[in-house]
């Protein structure tokens, strides 16, 4: 595999070079292209491994998209970083989600709420063994989500932040974007501090009391 | 999946930090290059780029390209000139 490009560019002769036609761009598709694959082990590591019979084959295909989202994405890549910097976050946006998509492609939401019910604080209910006001908190919490939110944005909250599952995962398995389900999510974390402030706690409160 | 009292007060924290206004995913995606890119040049993020930094700070898919994308210009050779 070829490691690294042979010349370095400033982000104006990317752009130049990528923008023309003929031998001059196609050199730079090809150093970028490069640059990717060159990338992608770092990115990965903790993911998959370079040593992974899977790795070759998705690093190909992520350079692929990537440099077509690039050419798709030129006229909006705005200067303020190095122009490398901004490719590899389109890599990395590529690389991930496909790789989220293979590691939750047998957990769904629909199995996740026929499992565990709607109240999202289940596996963490009281027990004998906390303290009365730990309980009592417990206790406080659960109801506020069950009052306070709405199914979805329980749902959300207990796949995205009890059962860690990516919110593009989840967004996917609920017919939106991710970047609806975060606004989803914001507005559900928002409910609750407010909830919990007319309820005359704060967030800080409840946790306090579990340190 | 992971222990639930765990993600309980990880929950209950970021319910604490909320704030009224928060960047979006794609507001934050758009910037992340640059936050990066400021990260290595060892400015002040928190104070430069305040929504990037709270957005990573509560929406685990982008923390978890953000790191990645470190990894990469943090390996040095892959980062020429500007």
């Amino acid at each position: 595999m070829k490691t690294e490009p042979t010349t370095m560019r400033t982000n104006t002769d990317w752009l130049g070079e990528l923008q023309t036609t003929g031998a001059a761009r196609e050199a730079a598709l090809a150093d970028l292209r490069a640059i990717v694959l060159a990338g992608l082990p770092y990115a990965l590591s903790g993911w998959l491994s370079p040593a992974d019979p899977q790795f070759e084959a998705l690093a190909e295909d992520v350079a692929q998209e990537t440099l077509l989202r690039v050419l798709d994405k030129l006229n909006s890549f705005e200067h303020r970083s190095h122009f490398t910097t901004w490719v590899h976050k389109i890599a990395v946006r590529v690389a991930l989600t496909e790789l989220r998509r293979r590691r939750w492609a047998d957990t769904s939401l629909e199995a996740l709420t026929a499992e565990k019910g709607e109240g999202m604080m289940m596996a963490a209910e009281p027990t004998p063994g906390r303290i009365v006001e730990q309980n009592d908190m417990l206790g406080i919490v659960q109801r506020l989500l069950m009052e306070e939110l709405t199914h979805k944005q329980r749902l959300a909250m207990m796949a995205v932040n009890v059962e860690g599952m990516p919110l593009e995962v989840v967004a996917q398995q609920m017919g939106m974007t991710r970047n609806a389900l975060y606004k989803l999510l914001h507005d559900a974390r928002l409910r609750l501090k407010r909830r919990m402030e007319r309820e005359g706690l704060t967030a800080a409160d409840v946790l306090a009391s579990f340190q | 999946m992971a222990n639930p009292m765990r993600s309980f007060k990880r929950l209950l924290a970021m319910v604490a930090h909320t704030d009224e206004v928060e960047y979006s995913c794609e507001q934050a995606h758009r910037v992340l290059d640059e936050y990066a890119d400021c990260v290595m040049r060892g400015e002040d993020v928190t104070a430069m780029l305040p929504l990037v930094h709270k957005h990573l700070e509560m929406c685990p898919d982008c923390r978890e390209e953000y790191e990645a994308l470190m990894r990469i210009v943090r390996s040095g050779p892959l980062h020429p000139a500007r």
